[in-house]
């Protein structure tokens, strides 16, 4: 006898067609060899089987012919599609709604959360902040900053930089450009070297020293053609001459300060130098390599106890605390974006759900058609190879189509995002589909594909006898099951999303319903910011007066004042006061507003108590403010605020400000805070260069072109620039705006999901009555009621969408949190929401189980019966 | 055979050693043909994938008939050089004397 194990290990590797003649073969050599020597044979038995099995392999490789007649595959997988145009549609939309939306949501999120930062420090760039509990902003003074650069050892540089903008005069109408003053080091933190010229140097930064400028790539582009030239070329920025001395890379951005043009040397101003308690630096540092993040925040500890300890007023609440840069910029659109990817990643998963149904429902008849094809000899290998093709035909229209849908998901994306967003989040302005996140979410639903179709037909061609078991088409069993198992999950997936789209949206409606304190109709707001030769405190305030006076008398304008801060533009300027009488007063850090006598008329904010502010109010006049109602609830709770005096430490002098009035709460921040104290200045007693036009007109959308003639009538070298209605600002608000986008993206994929569950449900049931019309003919002629039928037949799609209903409403309660920063004013289990969508969801089921019922119930006997 | 398409240097072997056997010409006699007369070494499995490959190209046929009990009453298939294939072997023949007409090699001279 031939040795067992290589023969068996030849007849297991050697293809169908060939292992008997190997194995006789070698039976044949060995029982020659037998009579001479028995261990000689198998010794040549042993090695004659092993050297044949490479042989063996490439003879049963090329039997199965992976290759031959593959385009023969090819063309029956398309016609078998065109033939059944209803599947193939059903299976490709499914796949690219899947796939497409998926491939949007992960390209935004990879651009925004996770692709490298341009900067050759880029993951140990960090945000240091001086976070104090009265303070709201992490900014430094300039003592603070240098003293955080001298005691810290954890950074190879500290910077600084603070934000502005530059009216550029000379070269065409005058234009508002953003910049930004950085300290020499600013470059050198992020690791990033001008691509033309030189960066910001320390000599720069000196007082006195001649003014240099470094352009952006846009702004060199835009404003010189990219000239190599415009190095050393002299620009007016804000009236004072500057020299261009270098050009940043083009892929160099600076989100935190919305892409500055224009890149100037910081040179603090005396009473930044002066005053340590005036806090206008935002700092960056870049972590030495071999230190860690925890050991670098723990010197910025050490540090923080030195402050703490040194006594001095500013410093005792003060921590440091350093944070990723790119973790600083992304914080308030990560819940946001995690939540989208949540959804869209459901989305995937229902839609491969939905597919796998879908081509599970023709597996039964597919795997007849392999049980035939077996029997007239085809190789499993050959029928699997024909599903492949099949599967990956309708996978390249699937995945064509899904990536169409992907970068209009991307566009529409980029296209709903308001500037604010774009010029403020990583990549966000140039969003395109990525690559990974293509081929991600296209790898998945092809999968999934691939196995619905493969599995069961590669068991029915595996079974001994396929056509016994093959004449029926019925679906098997384990299809069945497996069928409503996928039913059940899309049921859930469904509820999860659309009960996740009725929170967002309960809360964004309760947002909408959140007052501002004025009236927002037909209000229009600009920046304007006059030029240095009108800074100075006299002549500021006549300046502004022009302005607004000529304002006022353009045709649709109803009325028009300034402010200091833009309406609805976050804190601003903020400072601390101290009441005459008290011997302490606590620290809330009101925000400071400036704003002309006619001010609160024309918001229609309330007075109170006490007055508003009067043209009579003026620098010769008696120091007077007005406080908003939070505040003086706060100091004043007998409500005897008015003629109370304050001083606040950072007016030279200290002058004492004598409160006159009381008016009603304005919201400055988002509308989901809670209302800040404030504390109003009459512009004329503290006016400011830069201010923001308030205007009510007649036709807000239109009066853009009116305005700014106005406001250039009174100085072609003033611009007036970032004009917004308040509605607009309103709505692209960070409280409103990205709930709103949650809201519609989240209610679109619910959609989705809903119309993938519903057709799930349908399918499931018609493929199940069809296969039954025997059995429900056999039972009718057996005195079955057309009801019980009828709910024989509701019970099949029923069960597994009910479990999917209960599944969905447990699993959104456990994924709510997830949630819970974009709530606002609705608790995370919200029944009344959730009961409605399950509601909803039962009604589909309901109605995707109807329709398979009915059409059971009307199957006459005679019919049912002769089917076969 | 098309024009261009040569015998892979097995496949002439493998060919030859068929044609050489005649009526006896089953996997494992092909194999010991070619130990024996080419002195070479070859695989029952090796054997049988090139054999696969002429009868694919239509050089040769192959017949299974049963075996008897000294191969566990197994299958042999037998296989049969056909006219493609013995032109082919002789196009083989022809380009070989071809080049070889004419030719004598020398030893290397080497500069030193």
């Amino acid at each position: 006898m031939p040795p067992r194990v290589p023969r068996a290990l030849v007849r297991w590797l050697a293809g169908r067609d060939d292992r008997a003649v190997i194995v006789g073969d070698l039976d044949e050599g060995f029982a020659q060899r037998a009579q001479a020597s028995r261990a000689g044979a198998v010794t040549w038995y042993w090695s004659q089987a092993l050297a044949s099995i490479p042989g063996a392999v490439r003879l049963r490789w090329r039997r199965a012919g992976p290759l031959t007649d593959l385009d023969g595959d090819f063309r029956r997988a398309l016609r078998l599609l065109r033939r059944q145009p209803g599947f193939a549609a059903a299976a490709i939309l499914t796949m690219a709604l899947g796939a497409g939306l998926t491939t949007g949501v992960v390209s935004v999120v990879e651009a925004v959360l996770l692709r490298p930062l341009p900067y050759g420090n880029a993951d140990r760039v960090s945000v240091v902040q001086e976070r104090n509990t009265a303070r709201r902003g992490g900014s430094f003074s300039w003592a603070d900053y240098l003293d955080l650069s001298s005691r810290q050892h954890s950074f190879s540089a500290v910077a600084g930089y603070s934000g502005g903008s530059r009216t550029l005069t000379g070269a065409g109408p005058a234009e508002r450009l953003p910049a930004i003053e950085v300290t020499h080091t600013f470059f050198d933190v992020l690791g990033v070297a001008p691509a033309m010229g030189r960066g910001i140097a320390a000599s720069d930064t000196v007082s006195g020293a001649a003014p240099v400028v470094v352009l952006s790539d846009g702004a060199w582009a835009r404003r010189f053609g990219s000239d190599p030239a415009a190095i050393g070329r002299s620009i007016a920025l804000s009236g004072v001459p500057h020299t261009i001395v270098g050009i940043l890379p083009r892929t160099f951005v600076f989100p935190p300060r919305a892409d500055p043009e224009l890149w100037l040397p910081l040179r603090p101003s005396p009473p930044q130098v002066n005053r340590p308690y005036l806090h206008f630096l935002d700092v960056i540092a870049a972590r030495r390599p071999d230190v860690s993040a925890a050991v670098a925040q723990e010197d910025l500890r050490t540090v923080t106890r030195a402050w703490n300890d040194s006594g001095k007023g500013w410093h005792t609440a003060s921590a440091l605390v350093a944070v990723s840069l790119r973790d600083d910029m992304v914080a308030h659109v990560r819940p946001s974006l995690l939540v989208l990817l949540g959804a869209a990643l459901l989305v995937l998963l229902a839609s491969s759900a939905s597919v796998s149904g879908l081509v599970l429902a023709r597996a039964s008849g597919r795997a007849r058609e392999a049980g035939v094809r077996a029997a007239l000899g085809a190789t499993t290998f050959r029928v699997v190879r024909q599903l492949v093709v099949e599967a990956l035909c309708l996978g390249a229209f699937g995945a064509g189509l899904g990536l169409i849908l992907g970068s209009w998901a991307v566009t529409t994306f980029a296209a709903m995002t308001p500037a604010r967003f774009r010029l403020v989040l990583p990549y966000a302005d140039h969003l395109t589909v990525s690559p990974r996140a293509a081929a991600l979410s296209l790898a998945l639903t092809l999968a999934a594909m691939l196995i619905a179709s493969v599995a069961p037909a590669l068991r029915a061609a595996r079974l001994t006898n396929p056509l016994a078991t093959g004449v029926r088409t019925t679906a098997g069993r384990a299809e069945t099951r497996l069928r409503g198992l996928l039913v059940t999950g899309q049921i859930a997936l469904a509820v999860v999303l659309l009960a996740g789209a009725v929170l967002v949206g309960r809360s964004v409606l309760k947002l909408t319903r959140v007052s501002s304190g004025f009236d927002m109709t037909g209000l229009v707001t600009g920046r304007v910011s006059l030029p240095a030769r009108y800074d100075n405190r006299e002549t500021v305030a006549p300046a502004v007066d022009r302005v607004l006076e000529r304002v006022r008398a353009t045709p649709g304008i109803l009325g028009a004042e300034a402010i200091n801060q833009p309406p609805l533009g976050g804190w601003g300027n903020t400072g601390d006061f101290r009441i005459v009488g008290r011997a302490t007063t606590d620290s809330t850090n009101p925000a400071i507003r400036d704003v002309t006598s006619g001010y609160f008329a024309l918001m229609r904010i309330p007075v109170i108590e006490g007055r508003g502010f009067l043209a009579s109010d003026t620098r010769a006049s008696q120091r007077v403010v007005a406080v908003n109602r939070t505040l003086a609830r706060h100091y004043f709770p007998g409500g005897d605020a008015i003629g109370h005096r304050i001083v606040f430490e950072f007016f030279d002098g200290r002058p004492e400000w004598t409160i006159v009035g009381i008016v009603g709460d304005e919201r400055f921040d988002e509308l989901d805070r809670p209302m800040a104290p404030v504390v109003y200045f009459p512009f004329a007693q503290d006016p400011e260069p830069a201010f923001s036009l308030v205007v009510r007109a007649a036709a807000p959308e239109t009066a853009a072109a009116s305005l700014r003639a106005a406001v250039a009538a009174v100085d072609p070298d003033l611009p007036l620039y970032g004009l917004r209605t308040l509605e607009q600002i309103a709505a692209e608000s960070n409280a409103m705006f990205l709930r709103g986008m949650v809201m519609r993206l989240l209610a679109w994929f619910a959609f989705a999901a809903l119309l993938l569950g519903g057709v799930g449900v349908y399918g499931i049931l018609s493929e199940v009555t069809t296969a039954r019309t025997r059995e429900i003919g056999v039972r009718l002629a057996l005195g079955a009621t057309r009801g019980g039928i009828a709910r024989l037949v509701f019970r099949t799609g029923a069960t597994p969408a009910l479990i999917g209903l209960a599944l969905g409403a447990a699993l959104t309660v456990a994924v709510a949190p997830a949630l819970r920063s974009l709530l606002f004013g609705v608790t995370l289990l919200d029944v009344p929401s959730l009961a409605a969508v399950v509601g909803l969801l039962a009604g589909v089921t309901v109605l995707a189980c109807a329709i398979p019922a009915w059409r059971a119930v009307r199957v006459p006997v005679t019919t049912a019966l002769r089917q076969e | 055979m098309g024009r261009g398409e040569y015998l892979g240097e097995f496949e002439q072997v493998v060919l030859l050693a068929v044609a050489r056997l005649e009526d006896e010409a089953y996997g494992m006699r092909v194999r010991e043909e070619i130990e024996t007369r080419a002195g070479r070494r070859a695989t029952i499995g090796a054997v049988y994938a090139t054999l696969e490959r002429v009868v694919s190209k239509g050089l040769a046929r192959e017949t299974d008939l049963p075996g008897g009990d000294e191969r566990s009453g197994l299958a042999r298939r037998f296989y049969e050089i056909t006219p493609a294939g013995k032109a082919a072997l002789e196009d083989a023949r022809a380009l070989q004397a071809r080049m070889w007409s004419g030719l004598k090699l020398r030893a290397d001279r080497r500069r030193s």
